[in-house]
């Protein structure tokens, strides 16, 4: 069997026909065989999520593994034997600590450690992104033109709408702002889906026939 | 609160700074070590979350006879095969998965993205809502947006002035996304702030 | 002569969120109480779970980007489980995020809803362990209940949880309620849930922003995030969070309007002044054209 048949035609070809199977399921009236099967492959789906998930985890601890054997090499930094040290010390702590209790990771000690210290942290690092959005909209947001006097005059009407010092003082400019929401911003959202829509539409005409490769190949170079 | 609760609290008050000390110190060792212990512990956490998680789509299935979700546990596995000279192999899960999600997608993209959209922007029309000028904004909004998106005709001419309306719609929802995604960061700051002012003294008994 | 240009020129990236960061505190330090106006969105979505009589069965959607999101989302979280709780109704939260389990536990710990209203788990509410693949998990739960939540968080078979007998597909629920973090999920959840299930009423716990095209012909109310919760927590009388977080939103915001106001100023005023008066102007105005000759 030539390769390019089962490295490439086999998976294009599994492609089309889960992917008709769906679509011929939702079109015609439903049939249970048809219906029984899209549910096995939603499952199967969900099982194979999953796998990959841990298939990520796994590529995780490989590359900080493969760092902290290189350390007796001094073939990589200190700041990155630090870093690789820290993440498998925090994977062994938090993996041991979830295994030591039978309720593993619903248990009230692990809980709370990982409130404690993964929540804060990224709630912490979470909350990073607002200077930039600051110093841009301090910065760049320069009225120039009717399209930017439009999206500052926007920004700034929404900002106060929101601001309940503002809507205290001034309160007809909920009804300004509902409006905004209603007309401009849905007719453009409506837009942006369609459009979006279209393109889903014919990678999927593209993909039934075969002719996507872009919908395995990327992943794998 | 018990002592090793008050502790936990101060504890965590520190690692949030840790995260937070990224905008004016950038990537300091206090940043990093958070980070990476972030990490760690979230890929332990991963790894019991979705067994879990497998336990319940699959093993509990499996066990009572349902076994064909056994060939979707060795399909999966297939990924691993990118680590070995059968890279190849990996392409079936992912082929499968892509198959998958373009058939869940197709229809309903038709009927949500699009027809629900066409019918709600001639509904508002009919029905004069919510008023007869707002109504005749929306359907030329979304006109006009949508040609804004044609790529394959250049922009010129009377064509062009209909894409400059457009754009303006466009502008206008840019605007309120803006607002409210700096709103929503906003937000995220207020609530982090709130916890280290507000928590680490509600521990030691005083409340703000 | 110092320009107000001169002035943003001197405020670095790190000033700037120094002054934010203090103007931000002084509200959360000293709070007013100012009230919080009730949008429509947040009204519809109370009447949505209102309307259902009691024992009525809710599917509430859980997805999180993160864990860091608890903080900012649980109070919303809370006060929503409180209300379906308050209303005697049921819950399957659906977890289609690795954190979201965790998250559900935490949410009916804190907010003490099996204390105040005597929720048991497996007849009242039931956690499902997380749920892989985004929209297909979304499909899957929707199309076959049993088939995908074969146990549930805490390894207990579907078979001996009271509340899941009888749910075959999303149509067997009364009403679905959607939160998310990633704003990708606003589009799954109505194309999974709300388009292919029209007769169960989708409510979101979520930015408007991102389900406005969808609403109310698919999504019949909306609560957008903190000002949705802190509007939900007045109109439903259950304190929580939120109400004190909009008041710290004034000062970071009344800042934000008027540095972008003085950045605006300040641009127009240099490209004002070089428009009348041409290339000289430095030299005019300023003599920055000297200085910068004797730097060099």
């Amino acid at each position: 069997m030539s390769k390019s048949i089962y490295q490439r035609q086999i998976p294009l070809f599994l492609i089309a026909v889960i992917a008709g199977v769906f679509i011929v399921e939702y079109f015609l009236i439903p049939i249970d065989p048809l219906k029984a099967l899209k549910d096995e492959l939603l499952a199967w789906g969900v099982n194979m999520s999953a796998v990959a998930i841990i298939f990520g985890q796994v590529m995780l601890l490989i590359w900080h593994g493969r760092v902290l054997s290189r350390a007796g090499e001094r073939k990589e930094t200190r700041r990155r034997l630090f870093e690789s040290g820290v993440f498998v010390g925090g994977f062994i702590a938090f993996g041991l600590l979830a295994l030591s209790d039978p309720k593993t990771i619903s248990g009230d000690l692990f809980t709370a450690l990982y409130l404690a210290f993964v929540m804060k942290f990224s709630q912490g690092i979470g909350s990073c992104g607002w200077p930039a959005q600051v110093n841009a909209v301090f910065r760049m947001f320069k009225v120039t033109s009717l399209e930017t006097l439009t999206i500052a005059t926007v920004y700034i009407v929404t900002w106060l709408r929101y601001l309940t010092a503002f809507t205290a003082f001034v309160p007809g400019i909920v009804p300004v702002v509902d409006w905004i929401i209603a007309v401009p911003h849905a007719a453009a959202q409506r837009a942006g889906l369609i459009g979006s829509a279209v393109g889903a539409i014919i990678i999927g005409i593209r993909a039934l026939v075969g002719k996507e490769p872009g919908l395995m190949e990327y992943e794998v170079t | 609160m018990t002592p090793a609760e008050i502790a936990l609290v101060w504890i965590g008050s520190a690692i949030s700074l840790f995260g937070l000390s990224f905008i004016w110190f950038g990537d300091s060792i206090f940043f990093a070590f958070g980070q990476q212990l972030y990490l760690g512990a979230a890929c332990a956490y991963t790894f019991f979350t979705v067994w879990k998680g497998l336990s319940s789509s699959a093993f509990t299935p499996i066990s009572a006879g349902r076994v064909t979700l056994i060939i979707s546990l060795i399909v999966g596995a297939l990924a691993f095969a990118r680590l070995t000279r059968w890279r190849w192999a990996a392409r079936y899960p992912v082929a499968i998965l892509s198959g998958i999600g373009v058939g869940v997608t197709f229809g309903l993209t038709i009927r949500s993205q699009i027809l629900v959209q066409i019918s709600g922007t001639l509904t508002n029309l009919v029905q004069v809502k919510p008023d007869p000028i707002s109504a005749i904004l929306i359907l030329i909004g979304t006109l006009t947006a949508l040609v804004y998106f044609t790529y394959t005709r250049e922009h010129t001419g009377n064509y062009g002035r209909i894409v400059k309306i457009g754009r303006l719609f466009l502008m206008a929802s840019f605007g309120y996304i803006l607002a409210t995604d700096n709103i929503l960061h906003a937000d995220g700051l207020i609530t982090l702030l709130q916890n280290l002012i507000r928590d680490p003294l509600k521990s030691i008994g005083i409340v703000w | 002569m110092l320009t107000l240009d001169d002035v943003i020129k001197k405020i670095t990236y790190k000033r700037l969120a120094t002054i934010i960061l203090i103007v931000t505190c002084i509200p959360i330090i000293f709070p007013i109480g100012l009230p919080i106006p009730v949008s429509s969105q947040t009204t519809d979505f109370r009447k949505e779970i209102d309307a259902l009589p009691q024992g009525s069965v809710v599917a509430f959607g859980f997805q999180m980007s993160n864990i860091g999101q608890i903080p900012q989302y649980g109070p919303g979280y809370q006060v929503i489980t409180k209300y379906l709780a308050s209303r005697k109704l049921k819950v399957v939260y659906v977890c289609v995020s690795d954190v979201s389990p965790l998250t559900v536990e935490d949410v009916i710990k804190s907010s003490g809803v099996e204390a105040a209203y005597g929720w048991k788990r497996g007849e009242d509410y039931v956690i499902t362990s997380y749920i892989a693949g985004e929209e297909t998990a979304l499909a899957s739960f929707a199309s076959d209940v049993q088939g995908t939540v074969a146990a549930d968080y805490y390894g207990t078979p579907a078979s001996q949880i009271p509340l899941m007998r009888g749910l075959k597909t999303l149509a067997d629920f009364q009403l679905a309620i959607a939160s998310y973090g990633t704003f990708t999920f606003a589009d799954m959840f109505a194309r999974q849930w709300a388009g292919k299930y029209p007769s169960v009423p989708l409510i979101v716990f979520g930015m408007f922003g991102t389900v406005a095209a969808y609403y109310p012909s698919q999504v019949r109310g909306v609560l957008d995030l903190d000002r949705g919760g802190a509007e939900f927590e007045v109109l439903t009388r259950l304190p929580g969070a939120y109400s004190s977080r909009m008041d710290a939103r004034n000062l970071f915001g009344f800042t934000l309007v008027i540095l972008m106001l003085a950045g605006n100023i300040a641009y127009h005023q240099t490209v004002g002044m070089r428009r009348r008066v041409g290339a000289g102007f430095e030299r005019a105005f300023f003599g920055r054209e000297e200085k910068e000759a004797e730097k060099q």
